[in-house]
C-alpha cells in the first residue's frame, strides 16, 4: 500500500466533503467537566510516586552486548557468505542452507533479546509499582538499539515475532523518554501499557523452548 | 490548568477512543498524571503539547486494551473496495469513510485525526507523539493515500 505515496496527490488535502465527513468520526460531545473533576481533585491530594531502579543496569547491559554479537552473526549469514554459513552451522547444528542458518541464528538472537527485555520489563514494572528513582536510560537505549536491529534484519519474517518486537520497541521508547522529557510518559502509564498488551506473557511464550525448534544433534 | 486544557484534551482523546466512558477515564488519568508531574515539566514544549502527549499515550493504551479484548477490531479486509462507487452517489459514504479510518494503522489514524480533523500542526503532532515532524507528514500522506484508495472516486483530481 505504501507505493501509493508516490502518487502526485499524496500530499494534497482530501476532498473537502471527505474532510467534513471525517470530522464526524468519533465526534466528541461536550466534555463532562464537572463529572471528571472530582476524581482528579481527589488524586491531587495523594502524595506523588517516584521510581527507583537497581537491577536494570546489571541485567540489561550484558544482555544487549550478547544480542548485538548474535545479531551481527545473523546479518553475516543472511548475506549468504559461505564462510559465515559454515561457522553458524557449527554453532547451531546441521542445517541445509544459508537461509535456514540465518533464520536459526536470528531466532536465537531474538530469543536472547526477548529474555533480556522480559527481565528488564519485569524489573521496571516491579520498581514502578513500588517507588524509586530515575530509570537507567543507558540500558534502555541498548535494548532499543538491539530491538531496532532485530526489526531491521532481513531475517525478520515471522509476523508474530515482528508484532511482539514492535510492542517491545514502543514501551522501550516510552521508558527512554522518562528522564529526558521530564514526565512525558508516566511510569505507571508504561506499566499500564505492559499490562494492556500482555507483553510479559507474550515474551515468556516466545522464549519458551519448543521441541520442534531445538537444533538437531542436541540431546 | 484543567479549565484551560480539558476541552482540547477531551476532543483529542475522544477522537482516538470513540467512547465517552473510556474518554472520560483517559482524560482523568491524563490530568492526574499531569498534576502529579507538573513540578518536573521543563518547559521544553508548551504545556498544551506536554499534556497532549500524556493524553495520547493514555488514549492509545486504552485503545490497545480495548483491541485486546476484541471490542474494537477492524480489519483492512473489512474496509470497502477501492473505487466502488461514483462521487456523491453513495448514501453510505460516511460509514465507508469511518470504516476506512478505523482500518488505518494506529499511527496513520492518530496523525490523520490530529492533523486533518483536529487541526494540529505537524510540529505539535511530532512533539506529542515523540516523532519527527517529517514522520508526521509522511504518515499523513500515507493515511490520505489509503483513504483515497479505499474511497476511490472521492480523491481530489488535482
Amino acid at each position: 500500500m505504501d507505493d501509493l505515496d508516490t502518487r502526485p496527490d499524496a500530499d494534497s488535502p482530501l476532498d473537502p466533503e471527505l474532510v467534513r465527513l471525517a470530522a464526524e468520526y468519533h465526534e466528541p460531545p461536550p466534555p463532562p467537566r464537572d463529572e471528571m473533576w472530582p476524581r482528579i481533585a481527589a488524586a491531587r491530594r495523594r502524595p506523588p510516586r517516584t521510581i527507583e531502579f537497581r537491577r536494570i543496569v546489571r541485567v540489561a547491559l550484558p544482555m544487549a552486548a550478547v544480542l548485538a554479537l548474535a545479531f551481527a552473526m545473523g546479518r553475516w549469514s543472511a548475506d549468504g557468505d559461505s564462510a559465515a554459513t559454515g561457522s553458524a552451522i557449527v554453532a547451531v547444528g546441521p542445517v541445509g542452507d544459508s537461509a535456514e542458518t540465518s533464520s536459526l541464528v536470528y531466532r536465537a538472537a531474538a530469543t536472547r533479546h526477548l529474555q533480556s527485555a522480559g527481565t528488564y520489563f519485569a524489573d521496571f514494572r516491579e520498581a514502578a509499582l513500588r517507588h524509586g528513582a530515575s530509570p537507567a536510560t543507558g540500558s534502555t537505549r541498548e535494548l532499543l538499539v538491539s530491538n531496532r536491529l532485530l526489526l531491521s534484519s532481513p531475517a525478520a519474517e515471522d509476523p508474530q515475532l515482528r508484532n511482539l518486537l514492535e510492542d517491545v520497541e514502543l514501551l522501550l521508547v516510552q521508558i527512554a523518554q522518562l528522564p529526558a522529557e521530564g514526565v512525558r510518559a508516566d511510569p505507571s502509564l508504561i506499566t499500564d501499557g505492559l499490562d494492556a498488551v500482555d507483553l510479559l506473557t507474550r515474551i515468556r511464550a516466545e522464549v519458551r523452548p519448543s521441541p520442534a525448534a531445538r537444533p538437531q544433534g542436541v540431546i | 490548568m484543567y479549565d484551560a486544557h480539558v476541552d482540547r484534551v477531551w476532543r483529542l482523546v475522544y477522537r482516538i477512543v470513540g467512547d465517552a466512558d473510556q474518554a472520560a477515564d483517559c482524560v482523568q488519568e491524563t490530568f492526574i498524571r499531569a498534576f502529579s508531574r507538573l513540578a518536573s515539566f521543563r518547559g521544553e514544549s508548551s504545556l498544551a503539547t506536554w499534556i497532549g502527549s500524556i493524553a495520547i499515550t493514555t488514549a492509545l493504551n486504552a485503545v490497545r486494551s480495548l483491541k485486546r479484548r476484541g471490542a474494537r477490531v477492524v480489519s483492512i479486509d473489512d474496509a470497502p473496495e477501492p473505487g466502488a462507487e461514483p462521487r456523491n452517489s453513495d448514501p453510505d459514504l460516511k460509514q465507508r469513510l469511518h470504516a476506512a479510518i478505523d482500518a488505518l494503522p494506529k499511527g496513520y489514524r492518530t496523525v490523520f485525526l490530529m492533523h486533518d480533523v483536529e487541526g494540529y500542526t505537524h510540529e505539535e503532532i511530532g512533539a506529542a507523539l515523540s516523532i519527527a515532524s517529517g514522520t508526521s507528514k509522511a504518515q499523513l500522506s500515507r493515511a490520505r493515500a489509503r483513504l483515497r484508495s479505499v474511497l476511490g472516486a472521492f480523491a481530489p483530481e488535482s
